[in-house]
């Protein structure tokens, strides 16, 4: 659906408009001053304008000016009761597509109307692929380094408990492991800031709020996706599922860094207090602690070196690296290829995933 | 009768040499002044008092037979005769200037000097390190010399305490009987049986620890099986506990310990916990340990170091009554809460794991496979993917 402000002083205008896309996909909004226009535009999100030149009060080349910085994506089209070539060239200068000449007939419009989407089509599209989408945006791309930096960190001095005879005597001060301990247990703490800090992130922000509803597990299209991107991988489907901003796979991956982390914090703090632990619990916990401690840590790093980096590095289309954690953003093509959800639940826009994929092909 | 001696020494005088008079052709051979210091040149004995027989024509004199020290130090000759150095006959013999000089004996230019004892290490290993004469294989000479770095050594040589250990006080000085011979086992000071109180003589506050200990009591009732000093400490490298090379290192504790406590025969005799049971190597002390970090628990921490007890003796460092305090030592050390109820819930793992850390354990095992299971399955099915839809593409 496409939604249009007409805006003309001329009220036979804007009912013409009203007339001509009565059955069609396309929503018209009218406005009989640039005045009321400039309301409409702060209030609503629309594609594309049509607008008179001469108006009294506020001229069309000026609401031109005004609703470029209020909504930079929208296409304008210049609408004259006489037609200069001095007037289109300035209707251009004012970012307007294109322009009409006053009167036109319902033929005309239609005509228009559909070169008018097509073009703002292609320059949607070519935008789209020069500029890509916006995946990440930096508090959350900071965040990431963050764990990254913490969790290698903590993975660097806690890994020898694996391979102690080989890793003896790395990292010690006097013959104690005191500057492992130490780099362990401000790794850990800067992890547990990001966790709390993240915890806040989602709570508060909009972009917390919004992503934590978009990387929420939804039964059964999840556990439905699994099985159909298995029988895709196995040739039995032709198309793979349309996944949100985030595949069940990211989901997944999401919730075992939240399952992980809180394991991995509360064993290490008992751990960390061990003395404090005994005194309260048989020494056994403190046994169940390290155990878990362990094999968590054994989970979490080879689903990092393993599945993380299959996924982000070693994967086919990603190969050297998928740069959306640097960049935050993803190219077109994976959009709607990998999130076509995502894609129609931003643009507006519905995919043919038959579509997409055909072109893909060639 | 009465005059017989007297007769005697009117008549032997003439024979009598002064040393003036082996001087006089001597003199390049012996010097007086370092003599006058010896032993004997203090009780002014004379070259003919050693050097006995001689008799001076003009052509001069026979060459003198072997000095016999024994004709005045006859107390040595029994000793001797039961020391190593004497019965078996060496070749080259071992004559007693061999360790304690000719002429000097006793004087700084001796070979067992008034500071004797600083050298007393260079002078046995002149043959038992280093002279080719004797058959000693490159093992028994490797382990002489290894004495030289140990503590007992580097104590004399480094702080010049000279009543640290040298070679006569572990094995004798006239009287050195060898331990592997069943003849002089009985009374060798390094054999089995003597080593604590051959180490005792000096250490006396371990060995009274060790005679307390499970150990100690058992050895008393005259079992060999139980170690003694040389067992966890070695014979001749006996190196302090922070040495990394030495057994009593913390690092190399567990490995002290086990050569017996691993020992399947020993296992089956005494009923000993088998390794496989134990958790302290997978322990957060084991691992950190293995990881070369000294300041956790070894065996030692908890279980006492000469005085090691059974857990059912009440005054044992692991009983129920005092393993709280034991733990304490270093767990509450900055903090001393209700040491007893640290203690009862600490008894509770006697080196065992609780079932609900196996359980714990296997569910992870089987979540891990699982989960490198799935990871290996969707990989491969996504490779296969890309694949096939590459090679359609390039059809």
């Amino acid at each position: 659906m496409i939604r249009v402000l007409v805006v003309d002083d001329e009220s036979v205008i804007l009912r013409s408009f009203k007339k001509a896309f009565e059955n069609k996909p396309i929503e018209i909004e009218t406005s009989e001053s640039a005045e009321r226009a400039v309301e409409k535009l702060r209030s609503g999100d629309f594609d594309l304008m049509f607008t008179d030149m001469k108006m009294p009060g506020m001229d069309g080349l000026t609401l031109l000016r005004e609703a470029g910085r209020i909504n930079p994506t929208m296409d304008k089209v210049l609408m004259t009761g006489y037609s200069t070539v001095e007037s289109a060239v300035n209707a251009m200068k004012f970012g307007a597509l294109d322009y009409i000449t006053k009167p036109f007939s319902t033929d005309e419009l239609h005509a228009l109307m559909n070169k008018v989407i097509g073009m703002r089509q292609q320059r949607i599209k070519a935008q789209e692929e020069s500029v890509g989408f916006k995946r990440f945006n930096l508090n959350l791309r900071i965040q990431h380094l963050v764990m990254i930096v913490s969790f290698s960190l903590l993975t660097l001095t806690g890994v020898p408990f694996f391979f102690p005879e080989f890793f003896k005597g790395v990292m010690h001060v006097s013959e104690t492991s005191v500057v492992r301990g130490m780099i362990h247990r401000i790794s850990a703490v800067v992890m547990i800031l990001l966790s709390l800090y993240h915890i806040l992130y989602i709570m508060f922000t909009d972009d917390g709020h919004l992503n934590l509803k978009l990387i929420f597990p939804k039964i059964p299209k999840d556990i439905i996706d699994a099985f159909h991107m298995v029988q895709y991988n196995l040739g039995i489907r032709k198309y793979p599922p349309k996944f949100g901003k985030y595949d069940f796979i990211e989901k997944f991956e999401y919730f075992a860094v939240i399952w992980g982390t809180l394991v991995m914090v509360i064993s290490g703090l008992m751990l960390w207090f061990a003395n404090a632990v005994m005194t309260i619990f048989p020494v056994w916990i403190v046994d169940v602690a390290r155990i878990v401690h362990h094999y968590e840590a054994i989970l979490a790093i080879l689903s990092i070196a393993i599945w993380h980096m299959y996924n982000v590095h070693l994967k086919p289309e990603h190969f050297p690296m998928n740069r959306v954690w640097l960049t935050g953003r993803i190219d077109r093509k994976t959009m709607l290829l990998h999130h076509t959800l995502e894609y129609e639940r931003t643009t507006g826009q519905l995919v043919d995933i038959e579509q997409i994929h055909s072109e893909e092909k060639e | 009768m009465r005059l017989l001696p007297v007769i005697a020494v009117i008549v032997l005088i003439p024979f009598h040499l002064t040393a003036q008079e082996c001087l006089d052709c001597h003199e390049d051979v012996i010097d007086m002044k370092a003599y006058e210091h010896s032993a004997h040149g203090r009780q002014e004995l004379t070259c003919d008092d050693c050097h006995s027989g001689i008799e001076v024509t003009d052509e001069g004199h026979e060459p003198p037979g072997n000095v016999n020290c024994m004709e005045c130090h006859d107390g040595i000759a029994e000793l001797l005769d039961h020391s190593i150095h004497g019965y078996t006959k060496l070749t080259p013999p071992v004559l007693c200037k061999d360790c304690h000089g000719d002429h000097y004996i006793l004087s700084e230019v001796s070979g067992i000097g008034r500071d004797f004892r600083i050298s007393l290490n260079e002078m046995c290993g002149g043959c038992h390190v280093h002279n080719e004469a004797y058959s000693f294989s490159d093992e028994d000479r490797n382990f002489v010399k290894s004495y030289f770095t140990s503590v007992h050594n580097v104590t004399i040589q480094n702080s010049g305490l000279i009543f640290s250990a040298t070679c006569v006080d572990c094995h004798g000085s006239h009287l050195i009987e060898p331990d592997d011979s069943p003849e002089c086992n009985a009374h060798s000071k390094t054999a089995r049986q003597h080593i604590q109180n051959t180490c005792g003589n000096c250490h006396k506050g371990s060995l009274k620890e060790f005679n307390m200990s499970a150990h100690g009591q058992s050895f008393l009732k005259g079992n060999k099986d139980v170690p003694v000093c040389t067992d966890c400490h070695e014979a001749h490298l006996i190196l302090n506990h922070y040495e990394k090379s030495s057994m009593t290192y913390p690092v190399n504790i567990p490995r002290t310990c086990l050569k017996c406590h691993s020992d399947p025969v020993y296992i089956k005799k005494y009923g000993f916990s088998p390794l496989k049971q134990t958790n302290y190597g997978d322990s957060f002390h084991g691992v950190a340990l293995k990881l070369g970090d000294i300041s956790v628990a070894t065996c030692v921490s908890c279980h006492g170091k000469h005085k090691i007890l059974s857990q059912d003796n009440p005054e044992s460092s692991i009983s129920s009554d005092k393993l709280g305090e034991t733990c304490a030592k270093c767990h509450l050390k900055d903090n001393p809460v209700d040491i007893e109820s640290f203690g009862k819930i600490h008894a509770m793992t006697a080196h065992q794991y609780h079932p609900i850390s196996k359980w714990v354990a296997l569910i992870y095992k089987v979540i891990i496979v699982t989960t490198l299971g799935f990871f290996g399955f969707y990989m491969s099915i996504d490779l296969f993917r890309t694949f096939r839809n590459k090679k359609k593409k390039n059809r």
